[in-house]
């Protein structure tokens, strides 16, 4: 497989992270991203549905800090809007997001591997 | 050096941020513990010591400022260093750490270099903190202590108004001559233990003790209401200690004590004072020195409570001075005018 045009990982940070924590250690925190993720994505739903305000804030907040310390631009750039935006009118920035994620997880989950 | 082996608390929902930040402190030689929200972190804090805390502001349960604000009023873990480390953009967060007690912040993902000076730099203020609170445990009174626990440390001198007291027993030495070492050791700690006794009673802070002298301050580090009034009180209380301690004594055949007082009211100059392995609360300057003059003039006016104008003049009707006339001090510009305080019960 070439590499996507326009790769959800910033090699950079990623490679960054590796050297400073070390390599294996990596592998092991993108098992537990892996593990973790979905869980906070799945909530932001509920509580988009019920005004959450804080509780939507707080999730789209965790989602987008953990996946800028791998260097997921796209999605912690998504995930930041949806923290600092507010909670919003309807559930499209939410599939955007699981998107953007969906896309993060397989590529960080290659790169575990490489 | 300072940095090796400390225990880092990190509270942090997150887990991938949780496990990272333990990891990068493991790497800097430190021992990092996990704290999922800020509930189970002030657990953590209550139950075990830590010489650092790495802080996530949003958390469920209890987030990083409710936890600030138990830590500060926590007088066990007010001075507990914290790191607010936090993704948040919004700087009037960070400003509201800062403000409610936090040290320092850093922002995440965070970066090992400015991780590693922070933590350096927070534990060495921390080590500091420890050290004075160490020498002020060794060397002050629980008062001082507690003063300072409560605002925190002002190792600084400053000019206040207080009430100085130095009282010193008549005749020790001829009596540390008719009697055994050891009946002079119990003598003094059963004199000190009277004497503190009276003196904390009433709000005073004993802050010397040379062989059988004592002095004591009202008013510092603690300001205190009636600061003259109540040294007096202290002072007709330790004449009533010894009095009583007189009758044991003559009882068992030794001779009785005497103890002559001097009280001083005006502006001191106070701080901690000493070196790095002994220090004390004190207090300097010409209110203390005419609380010594008068002390030693006791002997010489014949009576046992002796005072300046300044503490006889915020004294209420029920404590009785007589006016002895201006005397001449050593180290005292001017004359001084002495009155002698009316033991109770003597007219």
């Amino acid at each position: 497989m070439s590499e996507p045009l326009n790769d959800p990982i910033d090699l950079a940070v990623l490679e960054e992270l590796q050297s400073s924590v070390g390599r294996e250690f990596v592998d092991e925190l993108i098992g537990t991203y892996l593990e973790e993720t979905p869980a906070l994505l799945a909530a932001l739903s509920p509580a988009r549905a019920a005004g959450e305000a804080a509780e939507f804030k707080r999730l789209a907040h965790s989602i987008k800090s953990s996946s800028s310390a791998f260097g997921a631009a796209e999605l912690a750039g998504l995930a930041r809007a949806l923290e600092l935006g507010g909670v919003p009118a309807d559930g499209a920035p939410l599939a955007a997001l699981g998107a953007a994620y969906e896309r993060a997880a397989a590529r960080l989950t290659e790169l575990r591997r490489g | 050096m300072a940095e090796s082996g400390a225990r880092v608390l990190v509270a942090e929902d997150n887990k991938v941020n949780r496990l990272l930040l333990i990891r990068s402190l493991e790497q800097l030689g430190h021992r990092g513990a996990g704290a999922e929200n800020g509930r189970l972190a002030l657990e953590l804090l209550e139950q075990q010591n830590f010489d650092l805390l790495l802080l996530d502001i949003a958390m469920p349960e209890m987030d990083g400022f409710q936890v600030l604000q138990h830590l500060s009023a926590s007088p066990r873990l007010r001075d507990l260093p914290v790191i607010v480390t936090s993704a948040l953009e919004d700087i009037a967060s960070v400003v509201r750490c800062i403000e409610l007690g936090a040290d320092d912040y850093l922002r995440k993902p965070v970066n090992p270099v400015l991780l590693r000076a922070r933590v350096q730099s927070s534990l060495e203020k921390k080590r500091l903190r420890d050290e004075q609170r160490e020498m002020v445990r060794r060397f002050a009174t629980s008062e001082v202590e507690q003063d300072l626990e409560r605002s925190g440390f002002a190792l600084g001198g400053k000019h206040l108004t207080a009430t100085v007291m130095f009282a010193d027993l008549c005749g020790f030495t001829a009596l540390c001559e008719q009697q055994s070492a050891d009946e002079t050791i119990e003598l003094l700690n059963t004199y000190y233990t009277l004497m503190f006794d009276a003196i904390s009673g009433q709000g005073g802070v004993i802050n010397q003790m040379i062989g059988d002298g004592l002095m004591a301050i009202f008013g510092a580090p603690l300001p205190l209401a009636d600061a003259g009034s109540r040294a007096v009180r202290a002072a007709l209380e330790m004449i009533e200690m010894i009095e009583l301690l007189n009758v044991e004594r003559v009882a068992a055949g030794r001779a009785p004590l005497a103890i002559g007082v001097g009280l001083a009211t005006g502006d001191v100059i106070a701080g901690y004072t000493g070196t790095q392995r002994r220090a004390t609360y004190t207090c300097v300057g010409r209110t203390v020195n005419l609380a010594a003059r008068l002390e030693a003039h006791t002997r010489v006016a014949a009576h046992t409570i002796l005072v300046d104008d300044a503490t006889r003049a915020t004294l209420p009707a029920e404590l009785a001075t007589q006016a002895l006339g201006a005397a001449q001090f050593k180290g005292i510009a001017g004359p001084t005018e002495v009155h002698a305080v009316t033991p109770r019960g003597a007219g």
